[in-house]
């Protein structure tokens, strides 16, 4: 794929930058095509079976592509003793899909997370933005904030969209 | 042995040092359950069945260190430690072994009753040993909706019935080293990710990946998820006969289980302790083998009149033969007659075939296709260390730190050894230098690539030595002591220098500089080569080139080290050793050496000619000019396996007469007048030598075909017939003949065979046999290594303008020599049906063909059509073609052009044109 050429570069002939290959190919098209894979193995210089093995085995790399925001709610023990479940129910609720689906516009992909290790600020949920590095993790969630952070979020793509016309 | 002392369940032990528990209990006869666990593989501990209780002193070895209730320690992979106590065997370990298999159970489709592991599955094995009750599951199963996998031609996934002990993971990774089979899913707690299981390639059915269908995975699989397709339904384990034996394919001798059902050969296995193989066979050892059954077998005498073969008694197809053979002797003299010899037959049939041709027919005219792979070999290897064969042994390639491989295509031409290799590089750091100008599937291992253009070998291997000479790299020690003629090899190779030798052969200099430098400075240095290097008119030099590296280096007489030809067939080794060969009796004793001569005379009873007699291409050159009138070829097909076909065809249609001995009807058979059905080696009894110089048992497994016979018992009753009887009652007695003639092979007796059999020089009763050669001295008469200086020389042919291209001609990994065999088993012949070009995808362009387009390729000699293959294996300008197809028979094109010292042709350059058909 050209669109990865660069970003693999670096990591040619070298087999034991698989997983950083792998995140630098997710990073550029936000999910692993079986295409994409190809070209980590054929980079690196191992077989499309091992790189799969490695895709599957961590739960980081997605073989689906992902909407624009990435909404992750931790279900941690400390965060479900404080009400995590509630606020994947609200946000089920609020965007129609379910944990680990996306929807079909594509703005926004739900998932959980077994532990964030943010405890001391639970209930806690991050987002992030495709293709931009860093991520934003909002702590002491309620159902009320949960709504807030989805509006928000539409609201930013709406103007975003009406400054790129 | 360093001793580690262990008790395991109050049995005081001396275990192996290094070794795990479960090896240490195992090799003392306490059997642990285990299933994830192999013997070749490394331990991954994934089953959890080995676990036990460990205590060290009065600590309990676990992470609170105390008595253990459901912690325990997988015996395979920890390491036994003085003074361990360990407990293998009680009711809290079973319950928790029971637990694990109710587990598995659960997940796993019992259909023992048709499925083809039932009586060796080792899952089987423990649910029946620990009495679990398949209908009263404590665990609800699931439904078993993963679809077996038959797209393979060869192998049967049937994923319901994994356990993901990862075994066959493993073996493809470390044993075949194919890394065709993966895990996936390991981290599925998400119910949106793939469930755990192996996969073939992508997730692909195992028929559409690089699978190179060894059958590695089929070997350690503990269950029934991994199965030989065709003999499904075959047989069941306890039916079966088990006969170990050596394959009937390459030189590298795998030791081969087979499973015979009622006469019939049903499948084969790898032996785990072959001494060579170790366990692993490629896809010719494990499946290709039926062509033993085939329908075409010849099944009786056949007598050509009219043109047309009928069929004839044993009496009078020998009659005829030996009535026909006197009288040419008679009329025309005994150098009249020739015999060409047999690498696929038995050392015994080899010794017995050169003494009748030496004793009856009276002539040196004897030789086999030997001299088409390595005369050259032998010839320069004997020049050099005076003796020509493989220096070290085929598993000594773990001992050495950096290996050479130049002319070989291992992972095809000898598939156990070219695994070993892979695995070697992968797990235990070997440095890897490919000198070849195709692209084999080595080079993906090599730390360096050189690519030479064809027939430019001994300008890089002086550049090598050039580089080694002016850098002080060279063994100065070794050269003083132990190798003559240094000076004279000094002074010409200083021509050599690198940027010379990037003229002549393409090699970047400094690629050949890194290359020197690399093997150079190699504690243990060692070199592999087969017919890219012999298989030139400059063979020998090619040879001698490589030894003068070797002793400049002094990496010879020790382990890991050496000059490592690897030769082509089960017994090519052999049967250069038993002398059938125009210039030497068995063991290389010289037929001009007046005393040598005297003590065979005197043997064999019989006057013996003293002049050394003619080689394949001069015996054929000899019968096309009438000098030769009758031939007796046992066992070989010149007819596809010779260069220059088209005059092949011209001089065997020139004799007056031709008998065939062989399996099948081949393409040389057609034209005999007489045809003789000799057995293939699951038929009858007797030894091959291997390319590592051991000699190995092949065993009787199956009844003869029809009214065929053993080759030895034809050879002794031609001999009666001609009157000059040699007699043998069995194999074994005729080893013990070569034994008491052969220095060599002075000590091998059937008695001694039955273990890893013996690696010649093996002089006497009560030595062991020799793992590699030239310890001390090297066996020429002064003790000496010889240096030759040798200049580079062009190859016979090059490319002009009216044939532009360089073609070479080699192996397929699926099939063997003139494909007589190979092509009639069923499963080779599927996975690859046809021969093909190899052709650079620049070429391809120009030519305006696409992949499978049909192609005209033409030489100097002759002619075929065959279909493309663009690639960029081979370079632009160069084509590469397989010889095993008859239909697009690789040596309608070849060039007859010989080496002068060995009189081997050059099958590796020739000059042609390549036309779209």
């Amino acid at each position: 794929m050209k669109e990865l050429e660069e970003a693999l570069s670096t990591f040619k002939g070298n087999p034991h930058m698989t997983i950083p290959a792998l995140q630098a190919a997710q990073g550029k098209l936000g999910y692993l095509s079986r295409e994409a894979i190809g070209d980590v193995a054929q980079t690196l210089g191992i077989t499309t079976g091992e790189a799969y093995g490695v895709v599957t085995f961590y739960s980081q790399f997605r073989l689906k592509p992902v909407g624009k925001n990435i909404i992750t709610v931790c279900r941690g023990t400390a965060c479900h003793t404080m009400g995590s479940l509630g606020i994947l129910k609200e946000l089920e609720k609020t965007m129609g899909i379910h944990a680990g689906e996306t929807d079909e516009k594509q703005e926004f992909t739900l998932q959980t997370i077994a532990c964030f290790g943010a405890c001391a600020r639970a209930p806690v949920t991050v987002t992030e933005e495709l293709g931009i590095p860093g991520r934003k993790v909002h702590g002491y969630m309620t159902k009320m904030k949960a709504r807030d952070l989805v509006d928000g979020l539409k609201e930013k793509m709406t103007e975003e969209a009406a400054e790129a016309k | 042995m360093e001793a580690v002392n262990i008790v395991i369940d109050g049995k005081n032990i001396k275990a192996r040092k290094g070794s795990t528990i479960l090896e240490a209990a195992l090799e003392n006869g306490i059997d642990i359950p285990h299933l994830c666990y192999h013997q070749h593989l490394t331990s991954a501990g994934v089953c959890r069945m080995c676990g036990v209780k460990v205590k060290i002193g009065d600590r309990w070895l676990n992470k609170t260190g105390h008595a253990p209730n459901t912690m325990h320690v997988s015996a395979c992979t920890t390491e036994v430690g003085e003074g361990m106590e360990i407990v293998s065997d009680d009711e809290e370990l079973n319950r928790s072994r029971k637990l694990i298999l109710e587990f598995l159970l659960a997940q796993h489709k019992h259909d023992c009753m048709v499925c083809e592991s039932n009586g060796v599955c080792e899952l089987q094995k423990y649910i029946y040993q620990f009495g679990i009750d398949p209908k009263n599951l404590r665990f609800p199963g699931p439904e078993y909706t993963e679809t077996v996998d038959e797209s393979s031609e060869v192998i049967i996934r049937d994923a319901n019935k994994c356990i993901c002990c990862g075994r066959c993971v493993r073996a493809c990774h470390e044993v075949s080293v194919q890394k065709v089979l993966n895990f996936y899913g390991r981290g599925g707690v998400d119910d949106s990710l793939p469930k755990i299981g192996i996969i073939a390639g992508f997730d692909q059915p195992l028929g559409e990946t690089d699978c190179a269908s060894c059958g590695a995975c089929i070997q350690v699989c503990p269950t029934g998820a991994l199965t030989e397709k065709l003999s499904r339904f075959q047989g069941r384990s306890w039916e079966f006969k088990k006969v170990q034996t050596t394959c009937p394919y390459c030189g590298v001798g795998c030791q081969l289980e087979l499973s015979i059902k009622d006469g019939k050969l049903v499948k084969a296995s790898a032996v785990e302790d072959g001494p060579d193989n170790q366990g692993n066979i490629c896809v010719k050892g494990r499946f290709g083998l039926d062509y033993v059954h085939h329908k075409d077998r010849l099944t009786t005498p056949l007598i050509k009149r009219n043109g047309k073969f009928e069929e004839a008694t044993w009496d009078q197809a020998l009659d005829l033969v030996s009535s026909k053979f006197r009288d040419i002797k008679e009329k025309y003299g005994s150098d009249a007659l020739a015999g060409l010899s047999s690498a696929k037959c038995s050392n015994e049939e080899n010794y017995l075939f050169q003494k009748l041709i030496r004793t009856c027919f009276g002539t040196n005219n004897v030789d086999h296709c030997a001299r088409l792979c390595h005369a050259s070999t032998v010839a320069g290897l004997a020049r050099a260390f005076g003796s020509g064969a493989m220096t070290n042994s085929i598993r000594d390639f773990e001992n050495a730190d950096v290996v050479l491989i130049t002319g070989s295509n291992t992972t095809e031409g000898h598939p156990v050894i070219g695994a070993h290799l892979k695995h070697l590089v992968t797990c235990n750091g070997l440095k890897l230098i490919v000198v070849d100008p195709r692209e084999i599937e080595l080079v993906k291992y090599a730390d360096i690539w050189l690519r030479q253009k064809n027939g430019t070998d001994v300008a890089w291997i002086n550049g090598m030595m050039n580089v080694i000479i002016n850098e002080g790299l060279y063994d100065k020690e070794f050269v003083e002591s132990r190798v003559e003629d240094f000076d004279k090899l000094e002074n010409m190779v200083a021509k050599y220098t690198p940027q010379k030798v990037a003229s002549i052969t393409g090699i970047p200099a400094e690629k050949l500089v890194a290359a020197a430098r690399l093997y150079a400075k190699a504690e243990s240095g060692s070199i592999i080569f087969a017919m890219g290097i012999t298989q030139h008119t400059t063979g020998t030099d090619n040879v001698l080139s490589l030894a003068n590296l070797a002793m400049l280096t002094g990496n010879l007489g020790r382990e890991g080290t050496g000059v490592n030809p690897l030769r082509g067939q089960s017994n090519v080794q052999g049967a250069c050793d038993m002398g059938a060969l125009p210039n030497v009796y068995p063991g290389y004793q010289k037929v001009d050496d007046a005393r040598t001569r005297e003590k065979f005379q005197k043997a064999w009873s019989a006057e013996l000619p003293s002049q050394p007699g003619l080689t394949v291409v001069e015996i054929m050159n000899a019968a096309g000019k009438g000098d030769v009138k009758g031939l007796y070829i046992m066992g070989e097909n010149p007819m596809l396996s010779d260069p220059n076909l088209n005059h092949v065809e011209q001089a065997i249609k020139n004799l007056d007469f031709l008998v065939v001995q062989d399996v099948f009807l081949t393409e040389t058979a057609q034209m005999a007048d007489v045809v003789l059905p000799g057995a293939t080696s699951f038929e009858k009894d007797g030894t091959f030598t291997n390319t590592g110089r051991r000699v190995q048992r092949f065993r009787k497994a199956v009844p003869l075909a029809g009214d065929s016979k053993e080759d030895w018992d034809i050879l002794c009753n031609l001999s009666r017939k001609m009157g000059h009887a040699i007699d043998c009652s069995s194999p074994a007695g005729v080893m013990e003949e070569i034994a008491s003639l052969t220095p060599s092979y002075g000590g091998v007796h059937y008695d001694r065979l039955d273990g890893d059999g013996l690696q010649w020089p093996c002089p006497t009763r009560d030595h062991p046999g020799t793992p590699y050669l030239h310890k001390d001295k090297f066996a020429r008469p002064n003790g000496k290594g010889l240096m030759t200086a040798i200049e580079y020389r062009p190859p016979a042919e090059l490319p002009d303008k009216e044939y532009p291209m360089v073609l070479s001609t080699g192996r397929l990994l699926q099939h063997f020599h003139t494909g007589s065999l190979s092509r009639r088993s069923m499963a080779l012949d599927r996975i690859v049906k046809e021969g093909y070009l190899e052709l650079n995808p620049t070429d391809a362009a120009r030519l305006q063909v696409a992949d499978s387009g049909w192609l005209k390729v033409s030489s100097r000699r002759g002619d075929i059509q065959v279909k493309a293959k663009v690639t960029d294996r081979v370079a632009e300008g160069s084509v590469f073609l397989p010889f095993h197809f008859a239909e697009a028979a690789a040596n309608r094109l070849t060039n007859d052009a010989l080496d002068p010292v060995a009189k081997i042709p050059e099958f590796k350059v020739s000059a042609v044109k390549v036309e779209k058909a």
